[in-house]
């Protein structure tokens, strides 16, 4: 699929830790037709994955009944990824992780989530309206 | 889809080894840290982390791995991972975690360093 169109998919996922791999998968799937390439497929397998699992362990609190919406929008040359939840967003005071400080106790181990998402992608914005919920929006360039 | 994650320890003499079949997620949190007790106590001088080189690591098992370093800090213990796709190979190098283990192609390397 070369991306003269824009086209629009969406997902909407059940806040059960394992369903993330279905945004994952659907994700890989397009980028595929889209002609990314191997090595940058994978950076967007684990960017998905962990702004999936981000928004259902910490926004919907692995509620089961509520969901994670996943858009995927193919535009000419780039693949926008926008990730919602129900919840609170992404705190502003998170730690940013280091290694030193984990390895030493002096932070927990966990937490690499969003530093993956922020090394992996070419733009990345977190968002919470009060009334819709949290949002990662992730873009990634065909050709960097 | 995800792969269920399998463990089995390998005990040697020098090199204790932690086979990981599978994705390493969360989920085997509970099993990974059950094989670093059993390898812990016999104090090893090197333990190889040996991944089946189709494993998916994410962030909850980079922490797992993280807390097998934490353990063996200050030990004389020296870390190798084996079978990790060159994907995670760089997940390893951009969190640091290469700072404090050594990537090796195979086992049979470990032994000429």
């Amino acid at each position: 699929m070369k991306a003269k169109y824009r086209e629009v998919i969406e997902l909407s996922v059940p806040s059960r830790l394992g369903l993330e791999q279905v945004a994952v998968d659907a994700t890989a799937a397009l980028a595929k037709l889209m002609g990314f390439s191997e090595d940058r497929i994978e950076d967007l397998k684990t960017a998905v994955e962990e702004a999936c699992i981000n928004a259902i362990e910490h926004g919907n609190k692995e509620n089961s009944s509520t969901k994670v919406l996943v858009e995927l929008t193919a535009d000419e040359g780039k693949l926008q990824v926008n990730i919602h939840d129900q919840g609170k967003g992404v705190p502003g005071d998170i730690e940013k992780p280091d290694i030193d400080a984990k390895v030493a106790g002096k932070q927990k181990s966990r937490g690499w989530g969003l530093f993956l998402i922020q090394s992996l992608m070419d733009e990345v914005e977190f968002d919470w309206n009060p009334e819709t919920g949290g949002v990662t929006r992730m873009v990634i360039n065909l050709k960097q | 889809m995800r792969r269920e994650c399998k463990i089995k320890v390998l005990k040697g003499t020098d090199l204790f080894t932690i086979e990981v079949v599978g994705d390493l997620t969360a989920s085997a949190e509970k099993a990974m840290d059950d094989a670093y007790k059993q390898v812990c106590d016999n104090n090893p001088r090197s333990i190889l982390l040996k991944f089946d080189g189709k494993s998916r690591i994410n962030s909850a098992g980079i922490a797992i791995v993280i807390n097998l370093v934490m353990q063996r800090q200050g030990k004389d213990c020296k870390i190798y991972i084996t079978g990790v796709s060159k994907h995670f190979r760089k997940i390893f190098e951009l969190v640091g975690l290469t700072k404090f283990t050594t990537i090796v192609d195979s086992e049979e390397e470990i032994k000429k360093l």
